[in-house]
């Protein structure tokens, strides 16, 4: 499939997303909006064990253009939250409004020292949608959460890792090769043991302590009966790398 | 109190002071210390006169993990399921009705970042350093750590700690969050929490936890 407004990349476990629409700060039209819901498919369809996000240009993305309705088109964000497999985005510069609802669906923010959140849709015509609700005081705390979407601030890199948004921080020009640095310490992992842990620690935050602990034991019950469990086990008693199979 | 030499258990007012002590084994967690520190908790239960557990370590770190010499392969995981049930530490901890209080030093790695996780407090000294290095054994965190780590720490961090699964400082940046505080060293941190703890009867240390926890549990 051709895109205008993306670029897709697929490797076997890993597919790769850069949003190419830089003259525009990546702001969403309605064309960027269902090429990144189609380019999604295979990771919501857990066909990969990690999904990178990133963007051309000095801005991971603005934002969405007036006139979008994101109704018409389903909500790339939402679908971005389904994924099972690891989803990373790499920010530079300002990561607002839709960008800033991408990223805090994803599971791991890294970020140059460009790199900027804000969401200022309570001043415009949108409140944010559930997705950045839900997340992001699940991500940064109640207290920050409502402060920044209330009064718009902009939170800077160093401010955005001391709060737990973003997950690494690097100089500018150094974010692609941190990335690909999370990518190979990611694939090396267990990919089952990875997603139960992702479904376990995402799933059962929406539960009372007790329902979660409860959860995390059972997804562990069912690893038990995986071959890369048992590998995991004799690579450590033989002190050497474990090769994992996915099943 | 029964059971193990690995784990010292000493009292002081309403504070239980319970230590891992099986230093030659990093304090790995082995089957018997798990069950002695469910009697442990069965004993805060219990007994009202008791409002408080301040939990650490002897040697050169507060807890390695769980002892993996004890794990076994293709186990039969229904049997497993019940056992946990019968024998459940983590549902335990979470549910205390007792403030616990962790202070690690040197290493928490595993199940033993896991317990202190599932404390009310945590506490470091310098240096020590807290991983979750299942990810790179085939398992996922068995002790609570999804369920715990997003609540202290928030869904990034839990993320991130889980997928790196190495050891890190507790000072970095992204874990300094896991912990209320840093420490000088264990013995005096563990005396001056068990005093500022004994400042209150047993019965206010109760009704403090019931009132900022315990709601989390079943809400």
């Amino acid at each position: 499939m051709l895109f205008r407004r993306i670029r897709v990349a697929t490797e076997p476990r890993v597919l790769r997303i850069t949003l190419a629409r830089p003259q525009a700060g990546n702001a969403f039209d309605e064309i960027m909006t269902s090429e990144l819901i189609a380019a999604l498919e295979p990771a919501v369809a857990g066909r990969v064990d990690v999904l990178v996000i990133d963007a051309d240009g000095p801005d991971f993305c603005i934002g969405s253009e007036d006139q979008l309705q994101l109704s018409f088109h389903g909500h790339p964000a939402k679908q971005i939250a389904r994924v099972p497999g690891l989803v990373i985005v790499a920010v530079a510069g300002r990561c607002s409004g839709l960008g800033l609802e991408l990223a805090v669906a994803a599971d791991l923010r890294l970020g140059d020292e460009t790199a900027h959140f804000f969401t200022d849709q309570l001043h415009g015509r949108n409140i944010p949608s559930g997705v950045l609700m839900w997340r992001l005081p699940r991500i940064v705390g109640q207290a920050r959460a409502i402060q920044w979407i209330l009064t718009g601030e902009k939170v800077g890199a160093r401010a955005a890792i001391e709060a737990g948004l973003l997950a690494d921080v690097v100089p500018a020009g150094e974010l692609v090769a941190l990335r690909e640095r999370y990518v190979e310490t990611l694939l090396k992992l267990a990919p089952l043991a990875l997603r139960y842990a992702k479904e376990s620690i995402i799933g059962g935050s929406q539960m009372s302590l007790e329902r979660a602990l409860d959860f995390e034991a059972n997804l562990n019950f069912l690893l038990q009966s995986t071959d890369d469990r048992e590998e995991g086990l004799r690579a450590a008693r033989e002190r050497r790398s474990p090769r994992f199979k996915g099943q | 109190m029964s059971g193990s030499t690995s784990i010292d258990i000493a009292r002081s007012g309403a504070v239980l002071q319970v230590r891992l002590n099986r230093p030659e084994k990093r304090n790995a967690i082995s089957l018997e210390m798990r069950d002695t520190l469910l009697d442990a908790l069965e004993l805060l239960a219990l007994d009202e006169t008791l409002g408080a557990m301040v939990l650490y370590g002897a040697g050169a770190g507060f807890c390695a993990g769980a002892d993996l010499s004890e794990f076994t392969s293709h186990p039969i995981i229904s049997r497993t399921k019940e056992s946990r049930r019968l024998r459940d530490l983590f549902g335990a901890m979470a549910s205390s009705s007792a403030i616990l209080v962790a202070v690690m030093h040197g290493f928490a790695i595993g199940s033993g970042l896991e317990l202190a996780l599932l404390c009310d407090l945590r506490f470091a000294t310098a240096a020590t350093r807290v991983g979750l290095p299942e990810l790179t054994l085939g398992m996922m965190p068995p002790a609570g750590g999804t369920a715990t780590l997003p609540r202290v720490a928030g869904l990034g961090t839990a993320v991130w700690l889980t997928g790196v699964a190495r050891p890190v400082d507790v000072q970095d940046v992204q874990v300094r969050r896991l912990v209320n505080g840093m420490v000088d060293d264990v013995g005096s941190a563990v005396e001056a929490w068990t005093a500022i703890l004994n400042r209150h009867p047993a019965a206010m240390l109760r009704q403090l936890k019931r009132s900022v926890r315990l709601h989390e549990l079943s809400a």
